[in-house]
């Protein structure tokens, strides 16, 4: 790993396994190359994606095709009620033949982790996945297991039925780097989806592009993405003044800021940069910040959305200028 | 081999900018000259300050070479400390060529006389500071410390500008050199006629200094830091400390410049009474040597007599003769008098006014007795200084007319002879004690020389004395310590000098003495021989002395070349006829001979190296003298050639405005942008702060077509690359370039050159008044800026 580190993956390569993956997947997904990209920037700056839209949009399909494309390991968990915490995490048991205990992994041990309608399953549930997505490790019996690497989770959400759920408090959607919509297609892609989804699975014939050590290092070359001090000080302007916005009553938290910064990389990295611009956060700024900002209830009652919120923010935030504008 | 070894050097130490003296990256010409009109426009108001323009020439000539030599030092690839020296070297020569030519060696050399007359003239200088009011002659002193300010200023404000690129500084600093003569002279003009010029000039540097430049403007500014919670500070602060800083420093200054807290020279106020306040002496002079040959007056009389506006009693510590202000009381008719008369000439005359714009001193003989007439009523007599003046808000208006009776004093030569003169008022005879010891030695060998006892024998020794004197009013100017000295030098002067000195003189003999201010009786008309046409040049200043128990005595120490002067003799003390008269003569010819004629002592001129001071003196005065008077030629020409070589320069310099290669890569790619930019605003696309460069020139690209376009998106990267990446290559700067050509040619294309320039002109301004109102400069960009042109 150490020495993946020192290799230099030039930002030019970098984009062009980027690019390979991102062609893989829109073959399945059609019309949705936004979302796409998202959850691959989400993918190499490690951080997990929450994907919250109506049934039947395609969420489960971009999770799958997400994870077939790069050849690693791929669990998917259906939450329901009666999930368990150590369905999640896994569990101990008593191996007779050896005499002593056994860990068998749950759910959350593979490199991509599909949460299918997360907000079915109990809080306790929930808590343990998400301690998890947090620290990368689970700790079993007094026992530390670390996850793999790349490790990214994608979780479902549908904001539709209410009955039933237990819907993720808001400290708990910090946990995850992003949330994402996918909406409806257009009516082009919706018609291609008609003629070719009679035609078997064809996330099933997906062929891998990438392997989990490929991603290892291209998540490593991205975090050598350089962000020059201006840029690291339009994310903290940024973050702050979600914080003093009248509408709102928590603001975005340093972790925003951490993760906003390292997406931003990640997305300079998928264009081939080996810098970072304001661009690339004003570009990240709705779907890494919006979920994490709680209105205020008057700015609830007015219908306003953390979306609209954001985009004041940008609309305000100045950008800080290296060198003369 | 060693050929192409050495050529990387030679090309490194070509073109070396090195970090600590930041320079200009273009528009250079645009700079200079607004730098040159800057400094132009503050010395303008100096006029204030000085009396007539002989003062300009030696100003503007040194504000041109000081700043011409710090601006070619600089081409020159000097560093700050070899420029200072350049400039004090020029200094030096300039100042030895205008005030001590005669000191030098070889004509051009400085030695250790021009030094000692340095030192002297310098000295003198301070004291006239303190002495002189304001508005001042500029003599040699005043205007060897005025040259050496504005050599400094101009030093200064070149380096601001050029080196440190910090116009605002420059401009606070020539604001400083403009705002003293104003802080300093009563308000005598609209501000704005001295304030357009500079603000001109002001805005034509910030505007050359728009673009990529404008930044630097704050490096040294408490705008570009952020205090300590990290938020930067507003314009306000800054804004307020400069202005703050800018009045401290005109008000110290001020208190060092001539004439600062003395009474205006004019001012008309209260009700009831008059109350004026004048320095009609000076007014003497600029009537002397005004232009308007007009008659201003026509005056009927029995016989040709003088017509004085005022009598001046103090001489002050300002060594101006002057007096304590005018008080009118009503005339009703008749003219009280202080003192009593002797035998007196009765004289009637009739004036009428021609053109006198706004006085308020009424011409009148002295003893005026009587007044009558249409404006009679208006009439206001102050009897300290036997002045006729007008009701307070009246002024003297062409076709005024006014009768007069007035006794002359006429006493015989005995009575003059035997009378003493009034000694009981201390203010006739007080002086300051900084006249200079040669004025009273002087005054006591003439008398001593002529063996003259009584006062009135005193008098008339000094009268004569003086009268053969050389008469130009073309003097070294001014009336006070050093002015005099240099008259009684070189023996040439004016009437106010004349009649100043004499009047100091007499006063220095224990003799009541005032100076009286007015009008010699002008020329005769031929028709009438009892009418007379009185002109500015007839403007003139003579002497008066306090006899007791006869009045005031007027003697003339003026050997004025027109003639036009009643000379008192032992024998008769109020002629009735001028010199020229006498003479019957053409009154323009030369006066001496008619006095001589007239019965002076023959002896006197020949007693002259019994009186003359010391050579060595007569020749440092002299110096200064005429080093006021008038500035080489050479410093003209030197002048003129400069600004030629630099109208030549803004010519040349303009063909490779746009060509940046050789600067930092960061440096040509914001260049290139801040040019999209101005055409951007320009057309009304005014980018915002929260917009990225991408959003921006992708906004002022819109509607333009898919290559303005796509330029734009390559610009936009090619910025974004410049400001976050970590290194820059000069393909990127090269890449940036094209397509911000390509961009603008997009962006103007199908206009008309005047439309262009329209647009790149609001570009400008709305570029510089943008960063007015922003009036910050992040720390990270200067220092970012430093290590990319590293």
């Amino acid at each position: 790993m150490a020495t993946r580190r020192r290799d230099h993956v030039p930002a030019e390569q970098l984009a062009e396994h980027f690019r390979r993956i991102e062609a893989n997947i829109a073959t399945v997904v059609e019309g949705k190359p936004e979302v796409i990209r998202l959850a691959l920037i989400a993918l190499l700056a490690e951080g997990h994606v929450l994907v919250e839209d109506v049934p039947g949009v395609g969420k489960t399909l971009l999770a799958k095709a997400v994870a077939k494309s790069i050849a690693c390991s791929v669990r998917r968990v259906q939450f329901t009620p009666d999930l368990l915490p150590s369905d999640i995490t896994g569990v101990s048991v008593y191996n007779q033949e050896h005499g002593d205990f056994e860990f068998k992994p749950g759910a959350i041990f593979a490199n991509i982790v599909l949460g299918d309608e997360i907000n079915r399953a109990g809080p306790k549930t929930q808590s343990a996945m998400l301690e998890a997505m947090e620290e990368r490790t689970v700790t079993v019996d007094g026992t530390t297991y670390e996850l793999g690497v790349p490790f990214m989770v994608i979780a479902t959400q549908n904001p539709v039925e209410l009955e039933g759920t237990y819907p993720l408090p808001e400290a708990q959607r910090d946990r995850f780097m992003m949330r994402v919509g996918i909406g409806y297609p257009s009516v082009a892609a919706e018609l291609e989806v008609l003629d070719v989804h009679g035609q078997g699975d064809r996330v099933a014939s997906l062929e891998p592009v990438a392997d989990a050590q490929q991603i290892a290092g291209l998540i490593e070359a991205a975090k050598e993405i350089h962000a020059a001090e201006p840029l690291k000080r339009y994310v903290v302007d940024l973050v702050r003044a979600s914080r003093d916005h009248a509408a709102v009553d928590l603001g975005a938290s340093p972790r925003a800021s951490l993760a906003l910064l390292r997406a931003a990389r990640a997305l300079a990295a998928c264009e081939g940069r080996d810098y970072v611009v304001p661009d690339d956060v004003k570009q990240l700024a709705q779907p890494i910040l919006a979920h994490r900002l709680i209105l205020s209830p008057e700015a609830q009652m007015a219908d306003r959305t953390a979306a609209e919120v954001i985009d004041e923010l940008l609309a305000s935030v100045p950008i800080p200028t290296a060198g003369a504008r | 081999m060693s050929a192409t070894l050495q050529r990387p050097t030679a090309a490194q130490s070509a073109a070396p900018p090195p970090p600590d003296t930041p320079r200009l990256r273009r528009g250079e010409d645009v700079v200079t000259l607004a730098t040159v009109a800057l400094l132009v426009a503050a010395c303008v108001p100096l006029a204030r300050v000085y009396v007539g323009l002989t003062f300009f020439r030696p100003v503007i000539g040194a504000v041109l070479l000081s700043f011409g030599l710090s601006w070619g030092a600089r081409r020159l690839d000097a560093g700050p400390l070899p420029s200072l020296f350049i400039v004090i070297t020029g200094w030096v020569m300039f100042c030895s060529a205008a005030f001590f030519d005669d000191t030098l060696f070889a004509g051009f050399l400085p030695g250790g006389a021009t030094l000692a007359a340095a030192l002297n003239l310098w000295a003198r200088g301070l004291d006239l500071v303190a002495l002189r009011p304001s508005p001042a002659f500029a003599e040699a002193g005043l205007m060897f410390l005025t040259v050496t300010g504005v050599w400094a200023v101009a030093h200064a404000v070149e380096g601001l500008v050029f080196r440190a690129a910090a116009p605002i500084r420059a401009i606070l600093m020539s604001l400083v050199l403009w705002a003293v003569p104003l802080a300093v002279a009563p308000p005598s003009t609209r501000a704005w006629v001295w304030a357009v010029p500079l603000l001109a000039a002001a805005s034509m540097l910030m505007l050359s200094f728009a673009g990529s430049d404008l930044r630097r403007w704050g490096v040294w500014s408490p705008a570009a830091r952020r205090d300590h919670r990290g938020v930067e500070r507003s314009l306000f602060p800054t804004g307020a400390v400069h202005a703050l800083v800018a009045i401290g420093a005109g008000v110290l200054l001020a208190g060092m410049l001539p004439g600062f807290g003395d009474k205006p020279w004019y001012e008309v106020r209260g009700t009831g009474g008059t109350t004026l306040t004048t320095n009609p002496i000076v007014d003497v002079r600029a009537r002397l040597v005004a232009r308007d040959t007009g008659p201003i007056m026509r005056v009927v009389a029995d016989r040709p007599v003088y017509l004085r506006t005022t009598g001046l009693d103090v001489y002050s510590d300002g060594e101006e003769w002057t007096n304590d202000g005018i008080r009118g009381a009503p005339v009703n008719g008749t003219f009280p008098h202080e003192v009593s008369l002797g035998p007196v000439n009765h004289v009637r005359l009739q004036v009428e006014v021609r053109d006198l714009p706004q006085a308020v001193l009424v011409p009148a003989p002295y003893q005026a007795l009587t007044v009558d007439g249409p404006i009679a009523d208006a009439f206001q007599y102050d009897r300290r200084n036997s002045t006729v003046t007008l009701d307070s808000g009246a002024t003297l208006n062409g076709g005024d007319t006014y009768d007069l009776e007035a006794g002359i004093p006429s006493p015989t030569q005995e009575q003059l002879e035997a009378a003493d003169v009034v000694r009981t008022n201390p203010q006739l005879l007080q002086l300051p004690e900084n006249v200079p010891d040669e004025v009273h030695e002087l005054a006591r060998t003439i008398v001593g020389s002529a063996d003259a006892t009584t006062p009135f024998e005193q008098a008339l020794a000094v009268q004569r004395e003086l009268r053969g004197w050389e008469y130009s009013v073309e003097p070294p100017q001014g009336h006070g310590g050093q002015a005099m000295l240099s008259f009684i030098d070189n023996r040439v002067g004016y009437c106010e000098q004349f009649a100043g000195t004499m009047a100091v003189m007499l006063r220095s003999l224990g003799l009541p003495s005032r100076v009286a201010v007015g009008y010699t009786p002008g020329e005769p008309v031929g028709d009438d021989s009892n009418a007379y046409v009185i002109t500015n040049a007839n403007a003139h200043a003579w002497v008066e002395v306090l006899f007791d128990g006869l009045g005031w005595i007027s003697f003339e120490p003026t050997p004025r070349s027109d003639g036009n002067v009643l000379v008192p003799s032992a024998t008769n003390i109020a002629p009735s006829r001028t010199v020229a008269e006498l003479d019957g003569r053409d009154p323009s010819a030369e006066g001496q001979e008619g006095f001589e004629a007239a019965g002076p002592d023959p002896d006197l001129r020949n007693r002259e190296d019994a009186n003359a001071p010391p050579t060595e003196a007569a020749a440092e005065g002299g110096a200064g003298g005429a080093g006021s008077q008038g500035t080489p030629r050479w410093i003209t020409g030197a002048a003129l050639l400069f600004v030629a070589a630099l109208l030549a320069a803004a010519v040349v310099g303009s063909r490779g405005h746009h060509e940046m290669p050789g600067r930092p890569p960061l440096e040509r790619v914001l260049h290139a942008r801040s040019e999209v930019e101005q055409i951007g605003r320009g057309s009304g696309v005014t980018p915002a702060v929260w917009e990225t460069d991408v959003e921006y020139l992708g906004r002022v690209a819109h509607r333009h077509g898919p290559a303005a376009v796509a330029a734009a998106q390559e610009l936009a990267q090619q910025v974004g690359r410049a400001r976050y990446a970590r290194s820059l290559s000069v393909e990127s700067a090269v890449a940036a370039e094209a397509a911000a050509g390509t961009l603008q040619r997009e962006l103007l294309g199908g206009r008309n050159r005047l439309q262009r320039m329209l647009i790149r002109l609001r570009g400008r301004w709305s570029a510089a008044a943008a960063h007015i109102r922003a009036g910050v400069d992040q720390p990270w960009s200067s220092s970012r800026r430093r290590a990319a042109s590293r």
